[in-house]
């Protein structure tokens, strides 16, 4: 007994589903949200182009999109390898030049607190923990879009933030 | 105390701050818009060598062209590798230098090879080339730190 693949949205509904995940991803990858939204633009762009190539049967949507978008986020920090001079901090928690979400990113402690702390995560930690917090995959998930063993990724992640809780911690 | 940070991490929502979200919405479902705009990642380092390799043929032809009126063909010879060599101090045809485009590439020289003359100085000794037009001395002598390095004082 088999059974069917689930239908595949038109791109729209794609868009306004998966925004938010895409976007909280690549900004626990990325810290800056200029380059967050930078990135999030190429993943949306990639994906219209191979939208008609999806094949659900291979595996959930919001899987293809994630994939994407690791992919960008490499390819951002790739790029950028030429610049890789520039202090992390130029990159961080900066406001943008928007005032209104500038005071709202000032007021808001956690957000603060945790992008200054990713720093202090290696990239796969962050990579992980982006998945797991910002994409809001589960860890069954997580494992078989890296490869790895539900465990694995379980002990990885329990380990990330315990040091991004002490990295928290530690600022107050 | 985990869960609790697990927790809050899980509700920290950052997409509200994207300025693109209904720009780029827009963007990507206007009517007519042509889906294979952006070409797949992977070509885009096979384009970027393509284009280097266009434009090192397109510059290797001139400069061939031009390395044969400067130098005149007697000069150039055959090395193993097929390509033309330089042998020998050539004098530069100076009536084709204006229009040279080797002329006007900024520290391009002709390589050349000139015999060096052992010459005693003062403090050692050293190796001496004399070129058309300049004398190049490479000296070998002991040195002490202070020569080699300035002392500031107030």
């Amino acid at each position: 007994m088999t059974s069917d693949p689930p239908e595949t949205p038109d791109f729209a509904t794609l868009y306004d589903r998966h925004f938010s995940q895409v976007y909280n991803y690549a900004r626990w990858r990325l810290g800056d949200p200029a380059a967050t939204d930078d990135v999030v633009s190429r993943v949306f762009e990639r994906a219209l182009a191979a939208f008609d190539r999806f094949d659900p049967a291979k595996g959930p949507v919001e899987a293809w999109l994630i994939g994407i978008a690791r992919n960008a986020v490499m390819d951002h920090f790739r790029a950028r390898r030429w610049t890789s001079w520039l202090p992390f901090d130029l990159f961080g928690d900066r406001p943008g030049p928007d005032p209104e979400a500038g005071a709202a990113l000032a007021e808001d402690e956690t957000r603060r607190e945790l992008l200054s702390a990713l720093k202090a995560l290696d990239a796969r930690e962050r990579d992980l923990l982006a998945l797991k917090f910002g994409a809001e995959m589960t860890n069954r998930a997580i494992a078989a879009q890296l490869g790895m063993t539900e465990s694995n990724v379980g002990v990885i992640v329990h380990r990330a933030v315990e040091k991004l809780r002490a990295a928290m911690g530690e600022k107050r | 105390m985990t869960g609790e940070l697990e927790q809050r991490l899980a509700s920290i929502d950052f997409s509200g701050e994207s300025r693109v979200r209904d720009s780029l919405r827009a963007r990507l479902l206007a009517p007519g818009r042509d889906r294979r705009a952006e070409p797949a990642p992977v070509f885009i380092p096979l384009r970027l060598g393509f284009a280097l390799a266009a434009l090192a043929v397109a510059l290797l032809a001139p400069v061939r062209r031009d390395a044969l009126r400067l130098f005149g063909s007697e000069g150039l010879s055959r090395g193993p590798n097929g390509l033309p060599v330089l042998t020998g101090t050539l004098p530069v045809r100076h009536a084709m230098r204006e229009r040279s485009l080797l002329m006007t590439l900024p520290a391009v020289h002709p390589m050349v090879t000139a015999q060096a003359e052992v010459v005693r100085t003062p403090r050692g000794s050293a190796l001496r080339w004399r070129l058309p037009g300049a004398v190049v001395t490479l000296e070998r002598r002991t040195t002490s730190l202070e020569e080699l390095f300035e002392k500031r004082t107030l």
